[in-house]
């Protein structure tokens, strides 16, 4: 019995993942264009959501999430439509190959992955950038921000990663 | 084929997505405007939604700035207001020494005018019982101060030392029931010796019935006693009374020193201060 109610709660819980993850990449969005402004650095959270999908929705949907939240960040943004798009896609299709090779369910995994998923990123802006003659601008940029960047969107992993877990099945914990 | 689109279907999407990414940014690059339908539509669904996060992040940050303002103006509060007591202090020590330099002046003034030999000392203790009219200063017999001398201020006479050792002397009051000073009245010159009474006041004792005294009248130092140099101001005269019985008037003296509060004092020294000295 109580086995059969486990699998119901799962099954209720995988319902919602997808309104969660939905709702998630929506708030980061709208965290990232508006109240994040107001503080001295704006960190990256649909990066960090990005690496989570890689880690734990290896599937089709995910690709399509990462997709969705670059497309998402170079509408508000204004940068050319596709930059970011390529690069989440790109950091989610490395962290899913990774997450096939590495066990990732450990805090110091994580972290890591995440510092080069911003690496991964970057790298991504930077050889778009090399295409779209927007090198001059984005190399000085990136050079000098990447680091921190890395380091801000590390210190917030655990805290994103927690928020997200309380809507899965799974039972992770950093 | 199914089941290899199946296996494969991770790396596929990834593949897609990251191609129409490449695509999108092609188009994007190299096109003299944004081609993006879809992120239109995105972004008119997202307005609101901005409007109101922004709202709250204003809201936030004035929330949070002024929270930061009142606790840096707490802090200045507290900055200005040690410094403004500071300021007191240094103000009020300033006042101190103004006014410990104009009576040093006036002592100063007085030893030049009496033309003797003075030594200026300190009031550092007080008799620590009522009925006996002490003071003690901070010099001694090394600065040349002996028993008797005559104790002064500008104001007018102190007393006379009792005791003395090395560095301190023990000046006996005025105002000392056991005290005595040769006086005069100065208007009518009339004899009489000032001595002290149980409440700490002053009396003109031995002035005759006769004799003419009234109240306001100045009372100086004769100098026949040898200790105090003549014409030092004792007091004023406060109350003269006469009873039938009694050979002498009652004559009581206000004295002009306030002893209860003097601070400085002159020890006049036997000798005669030369010209320059």
């Amino acid at each position: 019995m109580l086995s059969v109610r486990e699998s119901d709660g799962s099954r209720e819980k995988n319902r919602w993942t997808l309104p969660l993850l939905a709702c998630s990449g929506v708030s980061a969005v709208l965290l990232q264009t508006t109240v994040f402004h107001y503080l001295p650095w704006v960190p990256d959270l649909l990066l960090i959501l990005c690496v989570y999908l890689g880690i734990y929705h290896r599937s089709a949907g995910g690709a399509a999430g990462a997709f969705f939240l670059g497309y998402g960040l170079d509408t508000c943004s204004g940068v050319p439509v596709g930059m970011n798009a390529f690069a989440m896609s790109l950091v989610f299709a490395g962290v899913t190959a990774a997450s096939r090779c590495l066990w990732l369910n450990n805090p110091l995994s994580v972290l890591s992955m995440v510092f080069l998923a911003v690496v991964l990123k970057t790298g991504a802006f930077l050889f778009l950038g090399e295409f779209g003659e927007l090198a001059e601008v984005l190399q000085p940029m990136v050079a000098r921000y990447v680091m921190w960047d890395a380091t801000v969107a590390m210190v917030l992993t655990p805290l994103v990663f927690a928020l997200l877990y309380r809507g899965e099945p799974f039972d992770y914990r950093m | 084929m199914q089941r290899l689109l199946s296996r494969y279907r991770v790396i596929l999407s990834c593949g897609f997505f990251l191609l129409l990414s490449l695509f999108l940014a092609a188009v994007n690059t190299r096109a003299p405007y944004r081609i993006d339908p879809v992120g239109v539509l995105l972004l008119e669904v997202m307005h609101p939604l901005q409007v109101g996060a922004t709202a709250v992040g204003q809201r936030a940050e004035r929330l949070w700035e002024r929270y930061v303002a009142l606790w840096s103006v707490r802090e200045q509060n507290e900055a200005l207001r040690q410094r403004l007591e500071a300021l007191a202090g240094m103000e009020q020590q300033a006042l101190e020494l103004d006014l410990t330099n104009q009576r040093l002046e006036k002592l100063l003034a007085l030893r030049d005018e009496l033309g003797v030999t003075a030594v200026a000392a300190h009031v550092v203790g007080r008799s620590p019982v009522v009925w006996v009219q002490t003071v003690i200063l901070d010099k001694g017999e090394t600065h040349g101060i002996t028993k008797g001398m005559a104790v002064l201020t500008p104001e007018g006479v102190v007393g006379k030392v009792l005791s003395v050792s090395a560095h301190t002397a023990r000046v006996l009051l005025v105002s000392d029931p056991n005290s005595g000073v040769d006086a005069l009245v100065q208007r009518t010159r009339t004899h009489g010796i000032a001595a002290g009474t149980i409440e700490g006041g002053c009396t003109l004792k031995y002035v005759q019935r006769g004799d003419e005294v009234q109240v306001g009248d100045q009372v100086v130092t004769s100098g026949l006693d040898g200790t105090f140099p003549k014409g030092q101001m004792i007091g004023t005269v406060a109350r003269v009374g006469t009873k039938d019985s009694r050979m002498f008037q009652d004559v009581e003296v206000m004295l002009s020193a306030e002893l209860s509060k003097v601070e400085e004092v002159l020890v006049v020294t036997p000798g005669v201060v030369r010209a320059g000295e």
